[in-house]
């Protein structure tokens, strides 16, 4: 048994009496591909805002690499080696598509070879020096990407990455993500596209009102009854 | 060169505002909405003018104590008001503003009381005020590139944004603050040893909707903004004189119209024409964090917070 990248201990998220998450334990391995999959609102979304320490842990505990991150501040997480994306684009729009990179490396010595490294990984060397509000919405997702990837972190949380994507832009980020992936790097990936999900990951987990409902190989676990309830509701929620 | 002798007193004014507005505009565009500066720009005036003529300081010591004080002060300041934010920062630095002018009011022994001190000599000249602006104008411009600069923008634009990559929100505004104050205090400093008195209600609010004003027409963008803008804003009253009586109307008119027209101030016009020219403008942004929305139309995160966000607890 491969030992464990990132280790969810019963974390729980609270917010008065919405239990956002509640009580997930999960383990990563080096270099896979994980899924969250589940309905909106399940929760997925305020887990990686709980790894990235973003929200408040009610319980539980977070360790990254045999670190405890659950008692890190954001920017101590993120230099432990945990890069993220968000749901909704967020780039800096006085930047540029290079800056935009590049501020995620500040600190490192090879800043300028890191960021034209992963400029270069997502295609994006030709518009480095475009602002991001005249880019395409596929293209600023990418960007994020690149931003994400430039520090060469050891957990990749995506969130949402191909939604509002026309097939050929997913086609071209599964691939990223499945090269990444090749290359070592650990992804933690939310998305409701379960075709890209079921093609691209190694390993899947179902969240449905802030509980883990089900994990495993990704095809077997999207067929099962709890799965297709939790995306479908349950029959007598038809009947009635 | 008599153009130059005419109008000495508006230029020394204008060069010593720019380095006031510099202090409010570099806080700004880190998103740290602070307005202590008029306050420590008191600091450091009357502790130059104090120990220059009380204590028979030579100039330069005498502003440099009053940078380091006020760089002190600053400190503790941020760490005080440190989870404040937008308009709730700002009104506990205007408290602190009130605050300096109390204590400058009623600790007579030192500054002077209300009536304030008289007769400082004066040590600075224009071209050495000059020489001043132009080290901080450059000092700012390095400071403004590279990672520091886009830190300060990722502070102002997104501060969780700014956190997944790193960086450590808390401690650059203090920075940003302690920075702020000091370069208020030089303000100060110099104030005093170039116009001779230095008053109690000359640290206080119509000095911070002065220097606002210089931001804000000047543009909050680049650093030369503030500079522009102090020439502006000193220079308006004169520009204005053929409108009498008239002239505080036609001032706060144009306010008005710089801030609905062009929020950008003086440097997005000039970014707009060399955009149309060149085929590629660059973004902007005014110099308030609550306007993200207005240059970042993706992100529905941008609210104004009257606190640090999420997990940037201190």
């Amino acid at each position: 048994m491969t030992a464990s990248l990132l280790t969810l201990d019963d974390v729980k998220v609270h917010f008065g009496g919405v239990k956002a998450v509640d009580g997930i334990s999960i383990d990563l391995e080096p270099g896979k591909l994980y899924g969250i999959v589940g309905p909106n609102g399940s929760g997925k979304t305020t887990l990686i805002n709980a790894v990235s320490r973003f929200v408040h842990l009610s319980a539980g505990d977070i360790t990254l690499d045999g670190t405890r991150v659950s008692a890190m501040k954001p920017f101590q997480v993120a230099r432990h080696g945990v890069a993220r994306t968000f749901q909704a684009i967020r780039l800096l729009p006085t930047l540029t598509v290079r800056e935009n990179v590049l501020m995620a490396v500040d600190r490192k010595p090879d800043a300028k070879k890191a960021t034209d490294a992963a400029l270069e990984r997502l295609n994006l060397t030709r518009i480095a020096d475009e602002y991001p509000d005249n880019l395409p919405y596929g293209t600023r997702r990418r960007i994020e990407i690149a931003r994400a990837i430039a520090p060469d972190p050891k957990l990749l949380m995506l969130d949402e990455p191909i939604a509002g994507m026309n097939r050929e832009e997913r086609a071209e980020i599964a691939e990223v993500m499945k090269s990444l992936r090749d290359d070592g790097l650990t992804q933690l990936l939310i998305e409701h596209d379960l075709r890209i999900v079921l093609n691209t990951c190694d390993h899947l987990f179902v969240m449905n009102f802030g509980k883990k409902v089900a994990e495993g190989p990704p095809h077997a676990t999207a067929a099962l009854p709890v799965v297709q309830e939790a995306y479908l509701g349950r029959k007598h929620d038809v009947d009635a | 060169m008599e153009w130059f002798s005419d109008n000495e007193t508006l230029i020394q004014a204008a060069l010593a505002g720019a380095i006031l507005a510099y202090s409010f505009q570099i806080a700004m565009r880190a998103g740290v909405f602070t307005l202590a500066g008029v306050g420590f720009w008191g600091i450091g005036g009357y502790t130059t003018a104090y120990l220059v003529t009380e204590r028979e300081w030579m100039t330069v010591p005498a502003i440099l104590v009053g940078i380091l004080l006020s760089g002190i002060i600053g400190l503790a300041l941020a760490l005080v008001l440190g989870r404040l934010r937008s308009l709730y920062l700002a009104m506990a630095t205007v408290a602190f503003v009130l605050l300096v002018q109390i204590v400058a009011i009623n600790w007579e022994d030192v500054t002077g009381g209300a009536g304030g001190m008289f007769g400082i000599p004066v040590t600075i000249s224009t071209w050495q005020l000059l020489l001043v602006v132009a080290v901080v104008s450059v000092a700012l411009l390095f400071f403004e590139r590279g990672a520091r600069g886009r830190t300060i923008e990722a502070m102002r634009l997104d501060e969780q944004v700014a956190m997944s990559v790193g960086i450590n929100i808390v401690r650059e505004r203090d920075l940003i603050f302690v920075l702020s104050s000091m370069l208020a205090a030089l303000s100060g400093g110099i104030a005093a040893m170039m116009f001779n008195t230095l008053a109690p209600e000359q640290a206080g609010f119509g000095l911070i909707v002065d220097t606002l004003m210089m931001v804000v027409i000047g543009g909050a963008a680049a650093w030369w903004g503030a500079l522009v803008g102090a020439f502006i804003v000193t220079w308006l009253p004169e520009l204005l004189r053929f409108t009498g009586d008239y002239r505080g109307i036609v001032e706060g008119l144009i306010v008005v119209l710089v801030v609905v027209y062009a929020p950008e101030g003086f440097v997005g016009l000039v970014r707009r024409v060399t955009g149309f020219i060149s085929g590629r403008r660059k973004p902007v942004g005014t110099p308030f964090a609550d306007d993200t929305a207005t240059v970042m139309p993706d992100a529905k995160h941008a609210q104004p917070e009257a606190a640090l966000p999420e997990g940037a607890e201190r």
